[in-house]
């Protein structure tokens, strides 16, 4: 009998721990939220300085790169689309089980935000609302992720708790299988959610006349009651795990925020009150400061009342956040953890360095102008009758090979904006032809800069992640 | 409680524990049955539990009657007795409605309009089920082939056995009763073996039975939307998704009785290779065929009242067992069809052998196997539309489709074979359904369980594993796919 025992025990053990290992892999690791929780988990153990928390508008608001670059500490955004205060409460849980952040930043847009869902929390029945695919399956197996699981629909609690029930039939479509395996396997989660929310289209024209005709209820736009449960229970975690609360807003769209100013604004410092009873909190409301943002820095989406950044709105944003945070908290961070090899820890606040006689290559033209023929023969123009900057050059640098490496330009104004180049900077095969895949090619549109002078910088990523910048000393100026 | 949901998954574990821990002290362990059957049964609908449990009372105190008294009009009556409940019952629940519309649906014939509106009943889950098993204790008693148990406690968890409540095998007194009187000592071998077919009846159900009934609601719901190949593809599909559900819930229910001892009678034997309709119902749904034969053909006189009468009393069963799947004209028909073509086999019985021979046709290699088995498989599928179809306008329409509007061109387009399904599903449906034919056809020469017990460690392993992955990952399940036993209906 004893023996049959064992067996069983046995057989339910290596069931149990084949699912469990292959649980996080029927994730689709292609979607943002499920790599900012990735990015948790892959996170060495109380790592973290700064967590961020909040909804699709932190996804899209805060670039942690810079955060760290400019702070020199070590942050996490996790978020889910459409999730209401409730559920960042359970996904603040799921942190806390992994990390003890120094600071905890809420963005406050699901609180001030006008949907029902985010308003009430629950239903009649006492259910949590939500919409559809959210945070509760991003989470690993866990009481956090049992708890939500609970509230939301709990005839069903062990069916959506597992994944490899929930989405067992992913199988079906394995194009996008493989595509999220292969996300997975090839780069870091934190790097995936960066790429990501790299959204580089703005509201057009159409969408901006939308904003212009329509009519937006500020009525809804409220701090209620169950909001101030939880927000309440948030604090109350804060002084259990002894972190910071810092409460700050992300810039909305003008025409939205001037239709319904005195709602939010009101609202976001009823939120700040109510919160600065309990305890002493940072507030910063950067929507406020800014008055919003104008169409060039958000998201090209149809019109309504939830508006995101772009890719030139994230830089903005997060560099506005850097510096409040730099300026208002006194962070010891390990530097352990400090990651010192992305692309803006290395140009923000960046120092001059000695040229690399290695690290060839030349920014040719740009908009087909050659610099030997500006007037100055550093600095280009791009005039206001011009759309887009197209850049044409090439890098090379020794001992590394380019086939399995990426190219990079960094375009730096000032030490509070600076665009990193991704998936629009592409192979030009009549640069640099000396050296193999050394040219290269790249359109921006110019509304996804800001006005003034930026300088170019190369960087060379190697095939295992190392980093190398050349300072091109050439520059360019939107008008 | 349904055998693949998450309740269920919970259910089992605990009671079989308690089960094999209660197992040496029969009084414990029939109660302990007979509690867990009824939650089994309550956890669907409790107050349908009292139609059971009036149902055992009621055989269960017929047949100690009957056994006391001699008297043969006193005996018919106590044998009205049970039929009238039993069949009443099942009348009730099952027939009103339908004979309130055919009354209401002849009278409109003559231009005459009825204003009886039909009740709106409930039909308890796995009665005509349940009243064949408890009506056969009772006619066996009355025909003094059985003795009746005088352990009310060992009666009542019989005909609640809740492996087989709901959908059969429909067992025998004389098989199952006798098993409630006994112990057994746990074996191991056989919980195994009980629990690998438990395993089969889930694949079974879950990645073939459920996956095909996407394509096949699909069709049969929207018929005016297809064509003659998507109905025959459809139809195909049905044949096998019946089968898969209907012999997957048999491999479970006979399954979860092995791991706890008890052994149930076989209810199906690969049908679809019959070589007539006559071996069909040898082969499927075992269960009921003989229990029509012993309890209405054979009263009826069976074989032994002349050809016309054989032929007549076949008919009849066939059209009563429609009737038993369902209270709809389809069904009857369904029943009719297959009445019809066992009396043509029967008849032509004796002429076929020498035709075959003056012919020089060997009825026993592979290709006439196969030829016939085809033809078998024709002749099934084309009744099971009228099974299937939600009306009889919907069967005609279909069989008309299959025949008349059969488009070649649309055989291997993606549109046709694809209806509701994405190519993986489909490439997964194919792949199952020669899986399961191939190891049926296997299992028809060798035991492939015991095969399997003497493979090595890692075989066996990996191969309970790879079963258990495969219906987790291909099975069709969740809050809103979980579909129900097609049986579970009748």
């Amino acid at each position: 009998m004893r023996s049959i025992v064992i067996k069983i025990v046995l057989f339910l053990i290596i069931i149990s721990s084949l699912l469990l290992t292959i649980d996080s892999y029927f994730l689709d690791s292609t979607n943002a939220s499920v790599n900012s929780f990735n990015s948790l988990y892959e996170a060495d153990k109380n790592s973290v300085d700064i967590v961020f928390i909040g909804n699709s508008h932190l996804s899209k608001g805060i670039n942690t790169n810079i955060i760290d670059a400019k702070c020199n500490v070590n942050s996490l955004k996790v978020h889910a689309g459409g999730i209401q205060i409730a559920q960042i409460y359970y996904n603040l849980l799921e942190i806390l089980k992994h990390q003890s952040p120094k600071v905890v930043g809420l963005e406050l847009f699901p609180l001030v935000h006008s949907d029902p869902i985010s308003n009430k929390l629950f239903n009649s029945k006492n259910k949590m609302l939500s919409k559809g695919l959210k945070g509760e399956y991003f989470k690993r197996f866990g009481i956090p992720k049992y708890k939500e699981i609970t509230l939301i629909d709990p005839k069903n609690t062990w069916y959506h708790m597992f994944n490899f029930f929930r989405f067992h039939e992913n199988w079906m479509n394995l194009e996008r299988v493989s595509k999220s395996l292969q996300n997975r396997f090839s780069v870091s989660a934190k790097e995936l959610n960066y790429n990501h929310n790299k959204i580089l289209w703005y509201l057009n024209s159409s969408s901006i006349e939308g904003y212009k005709k329509r009519m937006f209820i500020k009525k809804d736009i409220y701090f209620s009651e169950a909001e101030k449960r939880y927000l309440k229970k948030i604090i109350v975690l804060s002084d259990e795990y002894n972190f910071a609360l810092l409460l700050f807003t992300i810039p909305i769209y003008e025409e939205y925020y001037n239709k319904v100013k005195d709602s939010i604004d009101n609202t976001s410092l009823k939120i700040y009150n109510y919160a600065k009873e309990y305890k002493e909190i940072k507030f910063y409301d950067i929507n406020k400061e800014l008055g919003g943002l104008s169409a060039t820095y958000i998201m090209g989406e149809k019109v309504s009342e939830n508006q995101h950044l772009n890719y030139k709105g994230m830089i903005k944003t997060s560099n506005l956040l850097a510096n409040f945070i730099n300026k208002e908290y006194n962070l010891k961070p390990n530097s352990l953890y400090i990651n010192d090899n992305t692309v803006e820890k290395l140009i923000y606040n960046s120092k001059k360095t000695a040229r690399d006689t290695s690290y060839l290559g030349n920014v040719e033209t740009v908009n087909a102008k050659n610099y030997r023929d500006a007037e100055n023969k550093e600095v280009i123009t791009i005039s206001l009758t011009e759309s887009q900057v197209k850049l044409e050059g090439w890098m090379f640098k020794e001992g590394v090979n380019l086939k399995r490496g990426s190219k990079i330009i960094a375009l730096k104004k000032g030490n509070n904006f600076v665009y990193v180049s991704g998936k629009d900077l592409v192979d030009n095969s009549n640069q640099g032809k000396s050296f193999e895949k050394s040219g290269y090619s790249i359109r921006i549109n110019k509304y996804m800069l800001e006005k003034g002078r930026y300088k170019i910088f190369h960087i060379i990523k190697s095939h295992d992640n190392e980093l190398y910048l050349q300072d091109m000393w050439k520059w360019i100026v939107i008008k | 409680m349904l055998f693949n949901s998450l309740d269920f998954a919970i259910f089992f574990p605990i009671v079989i524990i308690i089960y094999w821990i209660v197992s040496k002290k029969i009084l414990l362990r029939n109660s302990f049955l007979l509690i867990a059957s009824y939650v089994f049964y309550a956890w669907w609908d409790w107050r349908f539990l009292f139609l059971i449990i009036f149902s055992s009372f009621i055989d269960y105190i017929v047949g100690l009657k009957l056994y006391q008294t001699e008297n043969k009009n006193n005996r018919k009556k106590l044998l009205f007795i049970s039929l009238f409940f039993n069949l009443g019952l099942l009348f009730f629940f099952k027939y009103t409605n339908f004979f309130i519309e055919s009354f209401v649906e002849s009278f409109s014939l003559f231009g005459k309009t009825l204003n009886i509106n039909t009740l709106n009943i409930i039909l308890p889950v796995g009665i005509s089920f349940y009243t064949f098993q408890t009506l056969s204790y009772t006619i066996d008693i009355y025909r003094n082939q059985l003795k009746p148990t005088k352990d009310w406690l060992a009666f009542f968890a019989f005909v609640s056995f809740f492996p087989q409540l709901v959908a059969g095998p429909i067992e025998r007194a004389s098989h199952l009763l006798p098993q409630f009187y006994k112990t057994y000592n746990f074996n191991y071998k056989l919980v195994k073996s009980g629990l690998l077919l438990v395993a089969f009846g889930l694949f079974k159900k879950m990645v073939i039975a459920d996956r095909a009934a996407v394509y096949v609601n699909e069709v049969y719901n929207n018929v005016e939307d297809y064509g003659g190949v998507g109905f025959t593809y459809a139809t195909i599909l049905f044949a096998f998704q019946i089968y898969c559900d209907f012999s997957g819930y048999s491999d479970i229910a006979i399954g979860l009785a092995r791991t706890m001892g008890f052994d149930l009678m076989k209810n199906f034997n690969s049908p679809y290779i019959s070589k007539s309709l006559t071996e069909f119902w040898r082969r499927w749904h075992i269960s009921l065929s003989t229990w029509f034969r012993d309890y209405v053909y054979i009263p009826l006189g069976g074989s032994k009242k002349g050809k016309i009468r054989t032929y007549i009393n076949l008919f009849i069963v066939f059209v009563i067992s429609g009737l038993w799947h369902g209270a709809a004209l389809t069904f009857i028909i369904w029943g009719a069809i297959h009445g019809l073509v066992l009396m043509i086999e029967k008849a032509t019985f004796r002429i076929k052998q020498p035709i075959f021979n003056k012919l020089g046709l060997n009825t026993k290699n592979t290709s006439n196997h196969l030829f016939f088995g085809i033809i078998i498989f024709f002749i099934v599928c084309l009744a099971w539309v009228f099974f299937r179809a939600n009306t009889l306008n919907d069967s005609v329409y279909i069989i008309k489709g299959i025949f008349t509007d059969f488009n070649f061109g649309d055989i291997f387009n993606k549109e046709t074979y694809l209806i509701g399904l994405r190519p993986n599903e489909f490439r997964v449906i194919i792949l199952s359904i020669i899986f399961l034919f191939t190891a049926e056809l296997l299992h028809l020469k060798y035991n492939l369980i015991e095969l399997l017990n003497k493979q090595g460690l890692i075989f066996r392993w990996s191969f309970y594993i790879s079963i258990v992955l495969v219906i987790v990952l291909f099975g069709v399940y969740g809050d809103e796919n979980i579909q129900e036993f097609i049986y579970f209906q009748f």
